[in-house]
Order: C-alpha cells, then sequence, then structure tokens
C-alpha cells in the first residue's frame, strides 16, 4: 500500500503521460510483456487449483470408522466387563480430539480384544446446534447407524454455534451419509421426519439431565466402573481405570 | 495487511495447537482444517504469504529504482506487480467459491485477503495500462 504513490509518481515522471483510453488495453495486451506475464498469473492460478483438489478428487468423500461389533451407542461386546460411559458434544473440540486420537487407541487395545466397551451418552453444554446433532446421531440410531453419524458429525465439526449443525446443514450430512455407507440403504426422508418433529428430544434431554444427576458437567468425561475420568485424557488414563476395575477394585 | 493476514494465517496453520485462531465472524477452524487448507505439503496460507512478500519486493525494487535513478523502473516490473495480484486474485476466486459451496464454512480472514489482493489488483492495473501510454510516447 505504501509503495502505491511512489509507483504513480514515477509512471508519470518522463512526461505528462497521455490518459489511457479504452484502447489503452488493447494496446498493452498487443505487447507480448504484457500477454506473456498475464497469461502466466492465469496458468499458475489454474495450476494451483488442480493440484488443490483433494486425493481421490472426490470433494473429499466421508468415510466412516471400521468398527467391529456395535449395537446402538455402543461399541464392543455388550456383555464386556467394563464400559467406558462417555458424555460428549458433537461441538466440543476435546471431544473431537478424543475420537481422533485417543478413541482408536482404545479401539485397537480394550474393544476389540473384548477387554472393554465403549458407550457413547450425549451431554449437551453447547447450546442448541448440540442438541440438534445429538438428536440427528440419535435420528441415524434409529436406522443402525448412530457411529456413521456419530463419525460424520465430527469430521464436519467447526466453531462452537457458527451454524454448522443447524438442521439444514444435518439434513444434507445425512445425505451424504446415505451415499456412503454400505449394506442397507440410509433413508433421509425418514431422517428429515425424525428431526423436524424433534423426536429424540426428550431422549438428549434425559440424557444430559442423568449426566448432571452423576456430577457429570464437562465434556469430555468418562465414566469407567465407577471412576470419573474428566477431559481428553490419553489412553494409558483409560487402560489404568479399565484394570483397575477389572481387578475387582472399584473406587 | 496482506502479508500480516497471510502470515497470521500461515503461523496458525503449521502450529496445531493453535485453537481456537478466529473468533468471531466465521468459521476458520473449519476452513483450515479442510481438505482444502493445503497444496502438496504447503498451507495456502504460506502461499499468501508468498505472494504479498513477492508484491512487497517488485513495488520495493520500483521505489528503489526510482529513488536511485530518479526516473521510472523498467516496465515489467509494473507488468509483473499486476499479474502477481491477477494470479492472487483470481485463486482468491477460487478460495472463496469453495468457502461458500464446498466447505460450507467461510474464514473472515481468508475473505479479508481475497478482498486486499483484489484491491492491489485494481490499483496495479493502471500502471500497465499507463506504462504502455509511456512507451507509445
Amino acid at each position: 500500500m505504501a509503495g502505491s504513490g511512489g509507483r504513480r509518481r514515477e509512471g508519470r515522471l518522463p512526461a505528462p503521460a497521455p490518459r489511457a483510453g479504452r484502447g489503452g488495453w488493447r494496446g498493452a495486451l498487443s505487447d507480448p510483456l504484457v500477454a506473456g506475464s498475464l497469461v502466466g498469473a492465469v496458468l499458475v492460478a489454474v495450476l494451483l487449483v488442480v493440484m488443490n483438489r483433494p486425493d481421490g478428487g472426490d470433494e473429499g468423500a466421508f468415510v466412516p470408522v471400521q468398527r467391529g461389533q456395535v449395537s446402538g451407542r455402543t461399541e464392543g461386546a455388550p456383555n464386556a466387563a467394563v464400559t467406558i460411559v462417555e458424555y460428549a458434544d458433537f461441538q466440543c473440540p476435546f471431544c473431537k480430539r478424543h475420537w481422533l486420537e485417543t478413541a482408536p487407541v482404545l479401539r485397537a487395545e480394550l474393544v476389540e480384544p473384548g477387554l472393554a466397551a465403549l458407550e457413547f451418552r450425549h451431554l449437551v453444554v453447547l447450546g442448541p446446534e448440540s442438541q440438534a446433532a445429538a438428536e440427528a446421531a440419535e435420528c441415524a440410531l434409529d436406522q443402525g447407524r448412530f457411529w456413521e453419524m456419530h463419525d460424520l458429525l465430527f469430521t464436519k465439526q467447526g466453531a462452537e454455534r457458527s451454524g454448522v449443525f443447524e438442521p439444514a446443514k444435518l439434513k444434507r450430512y445425512a445425505r451424504e451419509l446415505a451415499g456412503a455407507v454400505q449394506g442397507p440403504a440410509f433413508d433421509v426422508e425418514r431422517f428429515d421426519r425424525c428431526l423436524d418433529g424433534r423426536e429424540k428430544r426428550a431422549m438428549v434431554e434425559e440424557m444430559t439431565a442423568e449426566a448432571a444427576q452423576l456430577g457429570v458437567t464437562s465434556t469430555p468425561s468418562f465414566v469407567v466402573g465407577g471412576f470419573l475420568i474428566v477431559g481428553a485424557q490419553p489412553a494409558a488414563t483409560f487402560r489404568d481405570a479399565v484394570a483397575t476395575v477389572r481387578g475387582g477394585n472399584r473406587p | 495487511m496482506g502479508l500480516a493476514i497471510a502470515g497470521y494465517l500461515t503461523v496458525v496453520a503449521l502450529d496445531r495447537e493453535a485453537e481456537p485462531f478466529c473468533t468471531g465472524i466465521g468459521d476458520c477452524r473449519r476452513v483450515q482444517e479442510s481438505d482444502y487448507a493445503t497444496v502438496g505439503a504447503v498451507p495456502i496460507a504460506a502461499l499468501g504469504l508468498a505472494l504479498y512478500g513477492g508484491l512487497v519486493a517488485l513495488v520495493g525494487l520500483r521505489v528503489a529504482w526510482w529513488r536511485a535513478w530518479g526516473r521510472g523502473a523498467p516496465r515489467a516490473l509494473a507488468v509483473w506487480t499486476f499479474a502477481l495480484a491477477l494470479s492472487g486474485a483470481l485463486y482468491s476466486l477460487y478460495l472463496t467459491y469453495l468457502e461458500l459451496f464446498v466447505i460450507d464454512a467461510v474464514c473472515a480472514w481468508c475473505v479479508a485477503s481475497a478482498a486486499v489482493v483484489a484491491l492491489i489488483c485494481v490499483i496495479a492495473a493502471p500502471d500497465v495500462r499507463a506504462a504502455e501510454a509511456g512507451a507509445g510516447g
């Protein structure tokens, strides 16, 4: 910006420059220097656009996490000796961090060997969009797609209360999910009816109230056989808690 | 201004712990974490930093030339300044399209940067025509 004044002065220095009229650009473009530079500028922009395409070039298609046995909101064997109950909010960044960084480790080390199961429960702490996202997950559960919607919602997570989980967006995500899942088709119209009718509102509110009764007030929080783990703790914390509970020790 | 914006976004892009880095209008974090936030391994914000750095260098060269020689710098510098700004403006247009219609989130800093580079493009354009007129005279 500071240089623009100097630039204007230098361009006019030799003589009062004739005002460039409408033909000025035509004349300028006939100059190989100008034409070549402009073509180069456009080519650079196009090259960057081409190089910016995500791998696969399909707009970053959603791929759900591969899980073994799931049942409703629970991942792992229903009769596992220990259940890690997670209370989370889809708008909470630390919940997303747990999903991205810790949950895969727990899945490999605790769930797949049958040592523990993971259960997800809603604790809405960040307002109406969190409530709507939780209801969307429950509507997806009606069609056996809770975990796929769970993964998609964390994938879509943005800044808190930014409109990412408005109902119209949630319906769009449901269509994305329908295109991504294998097996039985996901009925988006049924999902829309569930979401529009607020069919899961009471259920989500009850879970949030239940968490409050347990003394769980922030997300993510985890209950492991009576132990309360607060925050996105490392996998070792969960390993220790599960080992303690399996050893018969409870707080 | 453009350097400051691009510099800030580059720091945030490289520091994964910087969270939340953009509050208020829009959703910069979502834009920054999208599949479109890099070209290869290079954050888009770093490209912006290079763009503004190049523009500052070109304008600096022209000013230095004028101060040293008391006459206008070679015409190529004016043309390249405009071409570089045009390249940045076109790419910013594409990025703004992605924000609005693909990522579904708008980064206020990115929009501000697009406005700045478009403004630079408009300011630099007359120099290309004036240089042509001067050369012809």
